[in-house]
């Protein structure tokens, strides 16, 4: 449990900034982040991905074809390969090495949000779950009634990986068994968690509970096996929070589980983009260290490599972040921030000569 | 903090009120915020939805069914509220699509016992899902009469492409009092939301159904 805290307690050590191009206020948001132990993927408002290089922050390539939000990528698993997906209808497949799309995939709505398991694809779009399989090129089925809102998640369960999860603005929870053939039998578990969700994620010794944010910034746990609740944090944990803490807490961003510890790490911050570390414990929440004096807005994804002890974030400011544990690390590493952030304003500036960042 | 005084609300309410008793209409009006944001871009800012629990009963006519086990039958029984057994649940059947639908329109929403509401998916299949009307969980601790008026407290509101949207905070058959409060209740929550708060407010205004529009700020 010490280590726990003690490898939370991140210090940044570096930044970048992720697109100049940005027009007076209309700042190019970070909004989703993709990572394998080489490449970074970042995608922004601009409707762009960038590849960058992990071991000195340096892009590789500009990934462009998407004509609307990018909501979520997804790396194929020890591959350059990475998919995303987006409001334009469509999931595509990136070659990271070429920067090409190899494939694209049309749906017939908006894609929230994709995941994983071997060749099968499963899509949030609209309202539907579904499964499409990489190999074949061929849907597999869809569930068009267990939701009646956007589904904000779809996850394949990191274990069983017959059992797949989304979860709506609706408020529902539906977990799936893929192995039965019949779709109404396939929704095993309905959760109704009573609020728009937004982020789900698994945790525990087998994975089998998971924790939910809605869009009104409440956090619950439910256990798996049984559907059931586990601990609703409060209708209102952000002034909960803030008033023990005193400080503020304007949203929550994620949870990270480290089975190391067999903890449940909660990621939120401040409009003013502080972000803040917390533990959390089955009866509440607990503040561990903060994350300060790098973003300056909303953070919208943290990444915790814990092999390269590198906490990574992305925010609506236009800017990645890298922290670290490893007080060694921290000076080392202060190379390349103006070069990068040069080499993207000639590929992206060229005439045009704006500075939003000259506050 | 707040922009709006709750004096500035409760006279804009009793107007409300005092309109309302001058052209009586046929139904029970329902009051309403309306909001109109700005700087807010609904391709890259959050998601912007959820649901508002209120101090008062704001849909006094929301039918509800619980689906109860053996102690919450006597408890709906003394209560006086309606329900259904596991038995009469069985009897509809997961394939009756057309029963299931029936049901799914004859109530607004769903309660369920925790040893029920895990066998829906199975009893049901996902007719109610369908129809968004998936019962929530009522557990023995709870208060059953308090927890059907939750559900009648509730609001949900929702953000979608254009920068308006609509929430029923109450009726003209509460006090104005009541109105009042649940419209402050309800604009400090969606504000506490929003990254730029107040500066993300364009306009606000309330409303009865057949009413003219205030605003409000």
């Amino acid at each position: 449990m010490d280590q726990l805290i003690s490898q939370l307690n991140f210090k940044s050590h570096n930044s970048i900034i992720h697109s100049v191009d940005s027009i007076g206020d209309d700042t190019c948001y970070v909004l989703d982040l993709s990572v394998t132990p080489n490449l970074l993927a970042a995608a922004g408002s601009n409707y762009l991905i960038k590849i960058y290089d992990r071991s000195n922050n340096t892009i590789l390539n500009v990934l462009s074809g998407h004509k609307d939000a990018i909501n979520e990528t997804k790396f194929i698993e020890n591959t350059n390969t990475l998919l995303s997906c987006s409001s334009d209808k469509t999931v595509k497949i990136w070659d990271t090495k070429t920067g090409q799309c190899s494939q694209t995939i049309n749906q017939q709505g908006e894609i929230f949000s994709i995941d994983l398991n071997g060749d099968i694809l499963a899509m949030g779009v609209g309202s539907m779950v579904v499964l499409y399989n990489l190999s074949t090129k061929k849907m597999i089925r869809k569930f068009d009634c267990s939701h009646t809102e956007d589904v904000t998640r779809v996850r394949f369960h990191p274990i069983d990986k017959n059992k797949l999860v989304s979860c709506s603005v609706d408020g529902l929870i539906c977990m799936y068994d893929l192995e039965q053939a019949d779709d109404d039998d396939a929704i095993v578990h309905v959760i109704n968690a009573e609020d728009s969700i937004g982020n789900i994620g698994f945790f525990g010794s087998a994975y089998q509970y998971l924790y939910t944010l809605s869009h009104t910034e409440r956090l619950a746990t439910w256990d798996l096996t049984t559907g059931l609740k586990i601990k609703h944090y409060g209708a209102d944990l952000r002034s909960t929070l803030s008033d023990r803490y005193k400080f503020e807490i304007n949203y929550f961003i994620s949870c990270i589980y480290d089975n190391a510890s067999n903890q449940l790490i909660l990621f939120g911050g401040d409009f003013n983009g502080t972000g803040h570390v917390f533990l959390v414990t089955p009866d509440e929440v607990i503040q561990i260290s903060k994350l300060e004096n790098v973003h300056t807005d909303v953070i919208r994804n943290v990444f915790w490599d814990k092999f390269k002890s590198e906490l990574i974030t992305s925010s609506e400011d236009s800017k990645i972040g890298f922290w670290t544990n490893n007080p060694s690390i921290t000076n080392i590493l202060k190379i390349n921030n103006d070069t990068s952030s040069n080499k993207m304003k000639d590929d992206k500036l060229k005439s045009k000569k704006t500075s939003p960042y000259n506050k | 903090m707040s922009k709006i005084s709750s004096d500035q609300v409760r006279s804009i309410v009793s107007q409300l009120f005092k309109e309302a008793q001058e052209s009586k209409r046929g139904f029970l009006e329902t009051v309403e915020l309306q909001i109109n944001l700005k700087n807010y871009d609904t391709k890259k800012d959050k998601r912007f939805s959820g649901q508002i629990k209120i101090g008062t009963v704001t849909k006094p006519k929301l039918s509800v069914c619980v689906f109860a086990d053996q102690q919450h039958c006597d408890e709906a029984t003394k209560i006086g509220a309606e329900f259904m057994d596991i038995e009469a649940l069985k009897k509809i059947g997961p394939k009756n699509k057309k029963a299931i639908k029936k049901l799914s329109k004859k109530y607004d929403a769903f309660l369920a016992s925790e040893s029920i509401l895990r066998q829906v998916p199975k009893l049901l299949g996902p007719g109610l899902n369908k129809v968004g009307k998936f019962p929530t969980l009522l557990t023995h601790s709870e208060d059953m009469a308090s927890k059907i008026n939750d559900v009648k407290s509730t609001v949900k509101f929702q953000l979608k492409k254009v920068l308006c949207l609509a929430v029923a905070v109450g009726h003209i058959e509460l006090t104005e009092r009541e109105v009042a409060t649940n419209i402050i209740q309800s604009i400090n929550f969606l504000v506490s939301l929003l990254k730029k708060g107040w500066q993300n407010i364009k306009t606000l205004y309330v409303k009865t159904s057949m009413g003219p529009s205030h605003r409000v700020y």
